[in-house]
Parts: structure tokens; sequence; C-alpha cells
């Protein structure tokens, strides 16, 4: 029997992992599939697990099972579902919005048994996908990800038998499939209890299709069985269930007595050879390695012992504890009536903002290259202000940013997917690298807002202009696309005397991405302008200021400190790569005038050297820093070059500057300004761009004309000489931060927009 | 040459990367590549390495028949979700225009004040890269091509040699008549995925004619929209 909408039996096995539970059954208020119930089969459980179940009474029905054994505890929540599909689900995961959706719809075909999506493991240091249209052999040989397989082909193996196969934490099954085979056998008390199900549903001849979508995120919490993060674990059960599962599957499968035995040899040396190597690693003492290794070795025996003479035990337990009986039970809704307007939660922490929300929450993508912690741009660090402010908020925010290897992460409120960029389109513009590059980003960028849109409904794209990585996905129409223009490409190139072509046909793209967009989220009125002025802004576009945010920093980073007791020696910080753009020759020029009259000054320099790319080198033949030690050789001693820093580093920087000076030709907006304001710093900076927006001149600091080395000097000088005055600018600029540049206040202009694309006649233009 | 490229070319080139993207991305085309790979690796196992293990050439059969099972499913699936974006597209745009302005299910093909991509000329057919691995994958999932042939070289024996050789021969014919039955089998299994791929792609391509007349409909439809409310008082 088959329906359009199946009611689906959710079962989730859980022992001593309250947390992680609670942050699972959190979760799923925001799944778009309505008829699933949710089965909690609750192992011995010595922490909270009950009192979390108990705040759901009524919408969970909760089964005991008597042992900590994994098979037991799935055959339970089999016998007591009443759906006429099972899904499973580790409480240690959190499924995409669409997940139940996805396989209601695999399932509308009658002739499949079994499906589940991809994995991914959400590790903040070992990200990866955890699983992707899997298979097995009946030798217990599996691999997890098949485009891995398909790029290594013949796969490795001696299986005779293959078959598809689904990863515990993501696997649905028609109910009477199970219930024809038996059930899970018992003996898997950890692992392969979900590979040993799909090699039974295939020797049975059912049908096994798992797919690539249906994602799971899987934020691995720690359990009897492993310490989550670390090497620590009972691996030998891994051992034991393997040699089990060989015998008891390879003999069905009709593999050699040879073929099973050199396997169970193979699996064994494969787990001695990786204690030693933990050995090795300083991650086990030699005591524990040999204990592990004995077990290693036990588990073997056990393993084979029970899988030559020991007949499998199916369903034994659910019928035993009488869960079978409740298969007549009445099918209780997790959501019964509307989706309540909850916010979105942290699948890592359980963090879960706790705010009144008016309105249903938004699910959004955000598009940046470079991405913190990765790497710490312009864009990528406003992005991910942007990120953690909407977070804030309630929304739930996906992040495609770029990446060597495909992978998922939580951070700072929002996912991450890093992404590689393959170089196989648009080859006819491979004779122009940056062009060729950028296109093909764009498409990849676009490929996995596809899958995101399938996967977590995410309902409008909000690209930078930068990179134009949106352009692929505003040509196609798929989503209403918001973009973000700031400093770009062409203003460079024109600002840089630069234009080959490659930079112009991407100055062009991001007039067709502007053009394009549903909606335009300038940062300041500097770029309204720059916007009409280099891209011929049309009359008709719908643009919104939306000025930077920064997370304020707890006032207990601040430390202004006391005028009647200056400091000895005053800092000066320059923040920013060293470029001409960036009016690093003006700061020069202002040091030696600035040390003659203000003697106890010190001026640190943080910032990639930019020479060689914006041509100084080849017009001087030496960076910046050498032309700073010859040409100025006597004020050298006080100045520092400290090329490009941490972020850590930065905000110390930050911290224990005096006076913050980046005397820009040109800024969009000028987010460094703000960082040196959250340390209640006085800053001066130029007359230009979105600058006189963010700094009010006599106030928070000083402006001055561009590329103005005595007037730039005669500010210093003012602020330097006078300690007061310092601390007054400094605090201003804190408070003028507080009450209009955090992030939050950021977030909430961005969601006015996005609100405003969403409720356009098309969502969009 | 490069400077010769304008925006006009490279929002074409994006238009027919959507359009072939929407039935042969990346993994796909890889896994078509892949698996074609893999039976030249098998064929050539089989065929030259002198392997007559039936139960090994059925193992590497079933390896492939896995495989290509799963690559018509995922095509399968795409088509599927191609066809809910498209419907997605088309609702969003539908919403756009006002009442009325929707001219049934067929609507006009795009004027030429309209041009339907946006720029100048007609976009170039997209090479079919595609068809032409498909064609390969077919040429080598042929019968024939799987067919073993006898082999057997001289023992060199002395008297015996010839006795031996003669005898050696058939025992050959014997386990080489059993694998070309399996090849046969196969062969014909091979034809059929290959017959669904094809029917599948070119069911997609269909498809990705039906979106690419509905695009060009669409934007008709939006300049007219724009002129309507450029009209509006």
């Amino acid at each position: 029997m088959s329906t359009a909408n199946p009611a689906i039996s959710v079962v989730v096995n859980t022992t001593d992992r309250a947390h992680a539970l609670d942050t699972l059954l959190r979760s799923l208020h925001h799944q778009s599939y309505r008829n699933f119930e949710v089965v909690a089969v609750v192992g011995p459980t010595r922490d909270h697990t009950l009192d979390v179940l108990a705040g759901y009474d009524g919408r969970v029905r909760v089964e005991r099972c008597p042992a900590p054994n994994l098979s037991i505890s799935r055959n339970i929540g089999l016998a007591a579902a009443t759906g006429e599909i099972v899904a499973f689900l580790d409480d240690d995961a959190v499924p995409c919005r669409t997940w139940l959706a996805q396989l209601a719809e695999r399932f509308a075909d009658p002739a499949l048994d079994a499906t589940g999506g991809s994995v991914f493991l959400v590790h903040p240091n070992r990200p990866m996908i955890q699983t992707r249209l899997a298979y097995t052999s009946a030798l217990a040989e599996q691999v997890d990800v098949r485009d891995e397989a398909l790029a290594d082909l013949p796969p490795a193996g001696d299986g005779r038998f293959w078959t598809a196969r689904m990863m515990g934490a993501n696997m649905a099954y028609r109910k009477s499939a199970l219930l024809d085979i038996g059930g899970f056998d018992e003996f898997y008390e950890w692992v392969f209890d979900d590979t040993d199900i799909a090699v039974r549903l295939a020797f049975g001849g059912k049908s096994i299709r798992p797919v690539a979508d249906a994602w799971v995120y899987h934020a691995p919490a720690s359990s009897r069985n492993r310490v989550a993060y670390t090497p620590v674990g009972r691996w030998w059960v891994q051992t034991k269930a393997a040699a089990y599962f060989a015998i008891k599957n390879g003999r069905t499968a009709g593999e050699s007595g040879r073929a099973i035995a050199l396997r169970i040899l193979h699996l064994f040396h494969g787990h001695w050879q990786w204690l030693g190597e933990m050995q090795r690693a300083g991650q086990l003492t030699f005591g524990q390695m040999m204990s592990m290794r004995w077990r290693e070795l036990v588990a073997v025996g056990q393993g084979m012992l029970a899988g030559l003479a020991r007949p499998r035990q199916l369903l034994a337990s659910a019928r035993s504890t009488g869960a079978a009986d409740e298969s007549a039970a009445a099918f209780v809704p997790f959501l019964p009536g509307a989706a309540p307007a909850t916010g979105a939660v942290d699948p890592v922490t359980g963090r879960q903002p706790v705010i009144t929300m008016p309105e249903p929450p938004l699910r959004v993508c955000l598009l940046s290259g470079a991405y913190p912690p990765a790497a710490y741009e312009g864009v990528g660090r406003h992005t991910n202000l942007m990120a953690k402010g909407l977070f804030e908020l309630g929304h739930t925010v996906h992040v495609i940013a770029r990446g060597e290897n495909e992978q998922v992460t939580f951070y700072d409120g929002a996912y991450v997917h890093r992404i590689p960029t393959p170089l196989t389109r648009y080859t006819r513009y491979q004779a122009l690298p940056h062009l060729y590059h950028t296109l093909n980003r764009a498409h990849a960028v676009h490929e996995r807002v596809r899958q995101l849109v399938r996967n977590d409904g995410i309902q409008l794209v909000d690209s930078p202009v930068w990179q134009v990585e949106g352009i692929v996905t505003a040509r196609s129409g798929l989503l209403p696309v918001v973009v973000r223009p700031q400093t770009a490409t062409r203003q460079v190139a024109q600002l840089q005397r630069e234009a080959d072509t490659g930079m112009r046909l991407i100055g062009e793209l991001e007039a067709e991405l502007i053009a394009a967009a549903d909606y335009l989220a300038p940062n300041s009125q500097a770029t309204v302008k720059a916007l009409r002025d280099v891209y011929g802004l049309p009359a008709s576009a719908r643009y919104q200021v939306v000025p930077h945010g920064i997370e304020p920093v707890p006032d207990e980073s601040v430390r202004p400190f006391d005028v009647a007791a200056p400091p000895a020696s005053l800092t000066v910080l320059y923040v920013g790569r060293l470029e001409q753009r960036k009016g690093i020759l003006d700061l020069f020029g202002a040091i030696p005038a600035v040390m003659a009259r203000v003697p106890n000054v010190r001026v640190v320099i943080a910032g990639a050297d930019n020479s060689l790319s914006d041509g100084f080198q080849a017009r001087h033949g030496m960076d910046y820093p050498a032309y700073f030690a010859r040409h100025y050789a006597a004020a050298a001693p006080a100045v520092t070059f400290l090329g490009a820093v941490s972020e850590e580093k930065l905000n110390e920087l930050y911290q224990t500057c005096d006076l913050f000076v980046a005397p820009s030709l040109y800024e969009s907006f000028g987010l460094i300004y703000l960082e040196a304001m959250n340390y209640a710093k006085p800053v001066i900076g130029c007359q230009a761009g979105g600058i006189p927006e963010v700094v009010d001149d006599g106030v928070t600091g000083r402006l001055v004309e561009p590329a103005a080395a005595p007037a730039l000097a005669e500010a210093m000088v003012e602020l330097l000489s006078s300690p007061a005055l310092l601390r007054e600018m400094g605090l201003a600029g804190r408070r003028r931060l507080l009450e209009r540049f955090t992030h939050v206040q950021m977030a909430r202009g961005f969601e006015t927009i996005y609100r405003a694309v969403l409720a356009l006649p098309a969502g969009g233009n | 040459m490069t400077t010769a490229f304008t925006i006009g070319d490279l929002l074409r080139d994006i238009e027919i990367e959507l359009l072939q993207g929407d039935v042969l991305d990346r993994e796909l085309s890889a896994s078509v590549a892949e698996i074609r790979r893999f039976q030249q690796t098998v064929r050539a196992e089989i065929l030259d390495g002198g392997h007559n293990d039936l139960r090994a050439v059925a193992g590497r059969q079933f390896e492939m028949n896995d495989l290509l099972l799963t690559l018509v499913q995922e095509t399968a699936l795409r088509l599927e979700v191609l066809q809910r974006e498209q419907h997605a597209v088309i609702r969003r745009l539908a919403d756009a225009l006002p009442p009325g302005a929707l001219p049934g299910h067929a609507g006009p093909a795009p004027s030429r004040d309209e041009p339907a991509t946006g720029t100048d000329a007609p976009p170039a057919p997209p090479v079919d890269e595609w068809t032409r691995r498909l064609a390969e994958v077919e040429a080598a999932m042929r019968g024939d091509a799987l067919q073993l042939t006898v082999a057997v070289q001289g023992s060199g024996t002395p008297f015996a040699g010839a006795a031996i050789d003669r005898l050696k021969g058939a025992l050959h014919s014997l386990v080489i008549f059993y694998i070309n039955r399996l090849a046969e089998r196969q062969a014909a299994i091979n034809r059929l995925y290959g017959q669904w791929i094809i029917h599948l792609h070119e069911r997609g391509r269909a498809q990705v004619d039906e979106i690419d007349r509905l695009r060009a409909e669409v934007r008709a439809l939006a300049a007219r929209l724009d002129r309507l409310e450029e009209r509006a008082p």
C-alpha cells in the first residue's frame, strides 16, 4: 500500500544524551511535512532524558529498552510504530527541513522498500560527508560515499554481493518490509545494524534506493560506546559485529570460507594497526593499546563463534517487552496544529535564541567565497556578522563558501557549506583565468543553491556583488536574489587603472547582477552614488541602505585609559592591506611630521603587503615596508610592520592602541573604523566614500581630505596631544556603535528587505 | 581573440550551461565517464587477461549493474527535481503578471523586439557531449564486445604436446561457451540500461526545451508587464 501522504513514524533510539535529544526534538518543529509521529525508545538512562520527553507529553510516544543494545531498541521502535513508513534518526542528528517530505515522496513508489539520504558530519575540526549513496558487500566492505568510489573504480573489495545501504542516522523503511525479514538482528549492540538490515533486505528481494538528497546534519554526541571528537571508544564492538556480519551474510551470499576468513583477518588487522598508530601518536598509552588489542582479539572470537553457532535473534525483544502490541495504538502527530513560529536551532550546541516572532522565521542563503574561520576578509566578515545577527533574530541561515572538499559545519549561527569549484564549464574563457574561475564558481554556487532549495527550503539568496557569485542564480530565476553592493571589481579597476579584458567582463557581470537583483542592499549612501556612477543604476531599482554592523565586545574588554594618568607612550594603529588605495603612502608621509611633534609615539601597521598586485613593486622595485625603511629611515625604528594578523591578534591590537588611523582613498563603508570604535578608540579617516557615514567628524574622530599627508599629520597631532580628547572621542565612538552599528541592527535591516522581497508579487523582480 | 568576448557571450553561455546543467550536471557526467572507464578495465581484465573464472566475471558484472542502476535512478530523480523547479519558476513568474496577462497554456513566442535571450543573436545550440558519450557507452555495451574467443598457447611438450593442446582447447572452449552465454545475457541487460539512460536523457532534453520555451515566454510577459507599468498613471 502506498499513499501520497503516508503516516511516518520517526523512531529515535536514545540513551543518556538528553541534551542532544532535546535539540533534535526542537528542530523537528521545522519539518515541512506534518503527518508524522515520534517514537522515542529510551535505553537504561541515568541522565534527564525522561524529563526532556516529559515536555512533549502527548506528542512523543516513549518506549523503554531494557538493554544498552541499539538493535533491540530499533526493534522496539519498529514494533511500536504506527506509521506505514518508519524513519530512523539518531538522537544527535538534525534533519533538513524537507527530510520527511522527501522520504514520503520516495515512498509514493509502491515498489520502494527502503531509502535514506546523505549525512553530513557537522564536526568542528573534521567535517565531512559521512554517507552519500553508500553501498556494502556481504563481507562487510562498506563504501560510504559513492562519488569517492566512482573516482576509484573498481571498488576496493573482494565481496561478490553488493547492495546499496543507508546509515542509521538517516534511514527509512516501509514497515511491512522490515517485518517481513524479522526486523533488526539483535546481535548488533552498536554499529552494523544498519548495514545488516540492508543486506538482508536485498537477500529478500526488497528494493533499496538511497538518495543523495534528504540530508541529515550529524553532530556526534558522546555515548557509552565512544567519546565524541576523540578516538576513545569501544571499537572492538565494531570488530565483533563485523566478524558476525561477514559470516552470516557472507555465507548467505555464497562466499567461500576462505574469503570470509580473510576478510575477518583483514578487519582485525586493521584495528590492530590503527591502535598502534594511535599509541605512536600519543593518543593511547602502551597499556591502553595492549588492553584494547586484547579486547579486539576476544571480540573477533565472540563474533565468529556467534556467526557460526548462534541463530539470528530477530524482533525477540520487541515481542517480550510488549511493544509489538502497541502497533495498534493511535497515530499521534508530533505537530498537531499549525507550524509554530519557532526560531532556528544550533544543531551542535542546541542553542535557540529566545525571541518573540510575530512573523514566521526566514530561511536564507548568504554567499561569501571567503568565510571565517578559514579566512577573515571584508565580505566574509560582513557575511559572518549578518549570519550571526540573523540567527539571533531566529532565522535559519545557510552560507555557501569556498572549500577544497565538500563539507558542512555550523559556525556562528549558520550552516556553512564549503564547496569546491570544479573547472568543468565555460572552457572557452580559459584564456581569461579570473573570469573563467569566476563563472565556474558562480555555477558551482548555483548547484548548491538548488540543493538547498530541495533540502532546506531556502527562500532567497543574498549575494555580494564582489566576485558575482550570485549571477547564475539570478539569471536562473530559481529564487529571489538580494544583492549587497560594496566595493566591486569595476570600482577597484577604475581606482587602480586596471583594464584587462577579464576585469572588464567581470565588471559587466557585476552590472548584470545588479540589474537582475530583486532588491539591493547597499551599505552606505556612498555606495548608492557609486552604483549610479559606475554601473548606471536604473531609477526603478529597489534598494535600501543597510549599514554594516559588528558584534559589540563586552564592556569589560573596553579599556579607556585614565586621563589623569595617560600612558607614557602612545600607539597609533593602522589596519588594512598595504596598497595605494588604502592611503598607506599618505600615512608614511605623515609619520615623520607626527614624530617630530609628539615624540612618544609608535606606529603599528597590520595588514598584508599588496605591493605586487597594485603595481607598486613594478614602479619602485620594492615592497611597502622596504620603501618606508629606505625613504623614512629616521622614523623606521618607531614603526612596526606586522603583516597579516589573526583575528585574535587584531582584537588585541585594537584593544591596546590609543588612536586608529586609516587614510583610505575610498571605502564603500569602512568596517575597520567600527572595529576600532568597538574598543572605544578615536579614529581618523578620510572624507571619502562611506567613511563620513561612520565617523562623526569632531565627535568620534577626525576626517581629513584624501591623499593629503600634511592634513593627516595635523589631525594625528591634534588628537595625540590631548589625552582627554582621545578618551572622549573613543567613548563617543563606542556609544555611536551601540546605538547604530551592531550586527543585530544590521540583521534587522536585512530582515526588512527579505520580507519585502518575499512579499513582492513574484517573490521578487 | 579573448578581447572580442562581450557580456552578451557570457550571458548566453550562462543560459546554455543552465540548460545543460539541468540534465547533465557534473556528478552525473563524471559518473558516466567513470563507469565507462570501469567497463573498459573489466573488459581488458576478462578478455585480455585470460581470466576465465565465471564467478569473478559475474561479480564484476553485478558491480557494473549496481553502478548503472544508481546512474539511472539518479537521472530519474534529477528529472523529477527539475520538473518541480520548473513549476516553481513558472508559478513565481506567473504570479507577477496581472490577471488576464497569461494568454493560455501555449503562450506567445517572443517577437523580434522581445528577444528570447536578451541579446542580439539567438543562442548557439549546445554541443551535445552527453549524447556522444552515451553513444560510446552503448557501443562498449554491445554483445560482441563481450564475446571471448579461444586462445590456447601451445604447450611445447614433445610427443604428447598436440594431444595436450587439443584437450586444453576443448576445456577452454567449454569454459568460454559458458562465459559467452553469460556475456550475452549481460549484454542484453546492458542494452536495457543503455536504452533507459537514453530514454531518460531524451525526456530530460524535451524538458529542457520546454523550460527554454517557457523562459522565453516569461521574459516576453515580463517585458509586457514592464510596459504596462510604465503606462500606468
